[in-house]
């Protein structure tokens, strides 16, 4: 049983580990605390870093109050890696009894070592190396007195070992990422590549079969100038699709995101409006807006943003029928920007509502279009961190859709959570 | 007297479908299928428009630009240029700006595919403004 005094020592050890907060430092007050217990010349803390077999010892704290000339310490430590490779399988604190306290630590100061290892699973991590100028015996009493220290040192190897597994763990999963990211850029670069290069000899055919056409409308009969006319008209879709998907691979590029700025909503949407104005008039349709006049800016590309927008409206005036009316609204709600785009066309079936966002997805009722539209909608209000959503029909008579995007507010760099900014996963932890 | 094109594209079906195009419409076409052969056709047919494709083998495009910037060039550095490319405007510009510190200054900037009667009324607008 400790003594009531010693109690209080070990509180006071305690406090003041407690209060220095820095591994280091703490390791050096412990050992002070042993040294001046023992009453010893002092006290060193043998660490094998990283904690595994084969590792190099290397002298991670050595008590303030000792006064040793370490001139032996090469060849003390090589002892100790001699001795304790390999080690013991438990993650106990370990005290042992053997009474190594003969060794010589140093010929030139006849220091006497005992050496107290403190081993974590199957490794040794530290030796605390006690040293005297006479032989040490550790009595059961002396034992039980420094079992404070151990657990001290043991909780700080113990949250080490942790440390170094998650710190493992991140890197492999890190490494992954970095994998994958290569794999999934070579995909892309092969897929631009690929789609890009059929450009070319597609319109290369789409002119020359508009050249034939115009020098050769006397001589082709009516059949055959029909033939040639609708495969310009499915070339001509082709390179549609062709657009589109460059398009989408372009949205994948990551450098797009360095290109961000505040930019005004209320502007680009009014720029939109004004196009679409004049489309929905050629085919009979009403077009009005109703943007919030307090609508705040958002942080974003203009160029994407208008091409989303103008998306859903061109997209609003195709399915809505002559008559019918088109409307644009936006306005703040809580911490985001909502934009819809709302008609009263024919509707989407509630079924297909969940799919129509996904690539080459297009509603049994229509056949025009390469069926990336919306799909590159989404990328683009997925590269804003946003959300988009379809609600059809909008009354009884199943007509009516309304497509509405949530653009978030309150961030200014597309870079601030994605990006590690080249940093070790060790700093990481650390911050 | 007509008024002479300059085609530079390495894509021989390019050239085949603007001659036919342009030869239709009382145009001289003259071609040149890469970037030495394009300032070497510039010099000896002194053209009235270029339509001038990017990537092209041995000198490309962008050299071909830049050499009619140098006041050596000063004699046909007027005649007006039509980019005709499969690349994006601005790819080309950031590749442009990244090799010379400028910005090209072209007439017109059109991507492939093109259309037929738009590049028709632009050459002649194009000529008609710096003829």
């Amino acid at each position: 049983m400790a003594s009531p005094s010693e109690n209080q020592l070990d509180l006071n050890v305690m406090r003041d580990l407690f209060d220095c907060g820095e591994r280091e430092a703490m390791k050096v007050l412990i050992l002070d605390h042993i040294t001046e217990r023992l009453n010893l010349r002092g006290c060193l803390l043998v660490e094998f870093s990283p904690p595994i077999s084969g590792s190099q010892p290397v002298i991670a704290a050595a008590s303030k109050t000792s006064s040793i000339d370490w001139d032996d310490a090469p060849s003390f430590l090589s002892y100790l890696e001699e001795k304790y490779r390999g080690g013991e399988t438990s993650f106990d604190i370990r005290l042992p009894m053997a009474r190594e306290g003969g060794e010589v630590a140093s010929r030139r100061s006849r220091l006497y070592a005992q050496l107290l290892p403190l081993t974590s699973g199957r490794d040794c991590q530290a030796v605390l190396c006690l040293l005297s100028n006479t032989p040490i015996d550790l009595d059961v009493a002396t034992h039980e007195s420094l079992r404070l220290y151990f657990s001290c040192l043991n909780w700080l190897y113990k949250q080490d070992l942790e440390r170094l597994e998650t710190e493992r763990r991140l890197e492999k999963a890190l490494k992954e990422i970095d994998l994958r990211e290569k794999e999934r850029n070579r995909w892309l670069n092969f897929f631009y590549m690929t789609t890009h290069d059929l450009k070319a000899p597609i319109s290369s055919v789409y002119n020359y079969l508009k050249t034939v056409l115009r020098k050769s409308i006397d001589v082709l009969d009516e059949r055959m100038s029909k033939i040639i006319e609708r495969s310009l008209i499915r070339l001509d879709e082709v390179m549609d699709m062709i657009g589109s998907l460059l398009e989408l691979t372009q949205l994948e590029d990551p450098r797009a995101l360095e290109e961000f700025n505040e930019l005004d909503l209320k502007e680009v949407l009014w720029g939109c409006m004004e196009i679409a104005d004049s489309l929905a008039k050629a085919k009979g349709l009403k077009a009005s807006v109703q943007v919030s006049r307090s609508l705040p800016g958002i942080f974003g590309l203009e160029k994407r943003i208008s091409q989303l927008v103008m998306n859903l409206l061109t997209n609003a005036i195709k399915y809505t029928p002559r008559g019918g009316r088109i409307t644009l609204k936006a306005f703040r709600r809580e911490d985001e920007v909502i934009v819809q785009v709302e008609d009263n066309g024919i509707g989407i079936n509630p079924q297909s509502l969940p799919r129509i966002f996904d690539e080459f997805y297009q509603a049994e009722s229509s056949s025009e279009g390469s069926g990336l539209g919306l799909s590159i909608a989404r990328r683009i209000v997925d590269m804003h961190r946003g959300r988009i959503w379809a609600e059809s029909p909008l009354d009884a008579q199943g007509r009516g859709t309304r497509v509405s995007f949530a653009l978030p507010l309150g961030w200014s760099s597309p870079l601030d959570e994605d990006y590690f900014d080249g940093k070790k996963p060790s700093d990481i932890l650390n911050t | 007297m007509a008024h002479k094109i300059l085609i530079a594209d390495d894509d021989p079906d390019v050239v085949e479908d603007l001659s036919i195009l342009f030869e239709d419409e009382g145009y001289e076409i003259v071609v040149a299928s890469d970037g030495a052969e394009t300032l070497e056709k510039i010099e000896q047919e002194n053209p009235d428009l270029i339509i001038l494709d990017l990537l092209m083998p041995r000198v490309d495009g962008f050299a071909v630009f830049n050499t009619l910037k140098d006041p050596k060039w000063e004699r046909w550095s007027g005649i007006p240029v039509v980019v005709l490319t499969s690349v994006r405007e601005e790819v080309s510009q950031r590749r442009y700006e990244l090799e010379t510190g400028m910005r090209m200054d072209y007439d017109a900037y059109i991507e492939k595919p093109y259309d037929h009667e738009e590049l028709l009324e632009l050459a002649k607008r194009l000529i008609q403004e710096k003829g």
